[in-house]
């Protein structure tokens, strides 16, 4: 009796969960298009799935797992079809907003785009989605601590390639420490 | 160290050491990421999806547990 209820509420969850899931879907995969039909896949076995979804535990999450866990086992299955070439090319076709925005934001999406994919994964769930570090670990299936070295790599990879993590914060760059020890190389040459 | 990749990760081990960024560049960094993909999330929602949710209510109008043997296709 409650059961339609609870599809109700569930559904209402889903649709609120939609935006979120394109969004990541596009990061993952680099392609409107998929990303649609990952999402389509991902509502279509959650719902076929809620019996197992524990009211009161967070569904968004629930969602995102699914999503990581459709993408990545048919991109195995791709990989075996298709072998890597085609696809290294076509993953990570750069997404643009439909607005072309500030130099600012392009530069910071393609700096994004730069990052290895557990990096920007992490970054982006921890960062933009506000999921925590323990919920991230969960819809990642990795240790808490991995994600958090994640992130923070992300952050200074993506400091550096802005070049806003200041030189002059973090000391002399090594470049002259090569140069010191090249020296001394050469001395005892 | 990875010393044998591109010049662009040369640039990169910088900060290799893992010196903590100051607040203002985490900032930075924080607001930018919400920005970029804040837009992906701000996009229109396409049809298809709407006609999903339909569809998903009127297949089952109030299927309990729903059994696994009558699922539409088999999904591996």
């Amino acid at each position: 009796m409650t059961t339609t209820n609870r599809d109700t509420t569930l559904e209402a969850d889903i649709v609120a969960a939609i935006p979120h899931l394109r969004a990541f879907a596009t990061s993952l995969c680099g392609n409107r298009e998929r990303a649609d039909d990952l999402v389509q896949e991902t509502i279509l076995k959650a719902w076929d799935n809620r019996s197992s979804f524990a009211v009161g535990t967070n569904l968004k999450a629930w969602l995102f797992t699914i999503l990581r866990n459709t993408y990545f086992s048919e991109r195995r299955k791709r990989k075996r079809e298709v072998e890597d070439a085609e696809d290294k090319i076509s993953s990570r076709v750069a997404v643009h907003g439909e607005q072309q925005g500030h130099m600012d934001l392009h530069d910071f999406r393609q700096a994004l785009e730069q990052l290895s994919e557990d990096q920007r994964e992490a970054l982006i769930l921890v960062g933009a989605e506000g999921f925590s570090y323990e919920e991230v670990a969960e819809i990642c299936g990795c240790a808490v601590g991995t994600v958090k070295s994640r992130v923070n790599r992300a952050r200074t990879r993506l400091a550096d390639l802005l070049g806003v993590g200041s030189v002059s914060e973090f000391g002399p760059e090594p470049v002259s420490d090569g140069v010191i020890s090249n020296r001394r190389g050469s001395d005892v040459m | 160290m990875n010393a044998k990749s591109g010049p662009e990760s040369t640039r990169g081990q910088k900060n290799t050491k893992s010196v903590p960024l100051s607040k203002e560049i985490q900032n930075h960094i924080g607001s930018r990421l919400r920005a970029v993909y804040g837009q992906l999330v701000q996009e229109p929602i396409p049809e298809r999806f709407s006609e999903l949710l339909k569809q998903l209510n009127t297949e089952t109008p109030n299927a309990p547990e729903a059994d696994p043997s009558s699922s539409e296709e088999p999904r591996t």
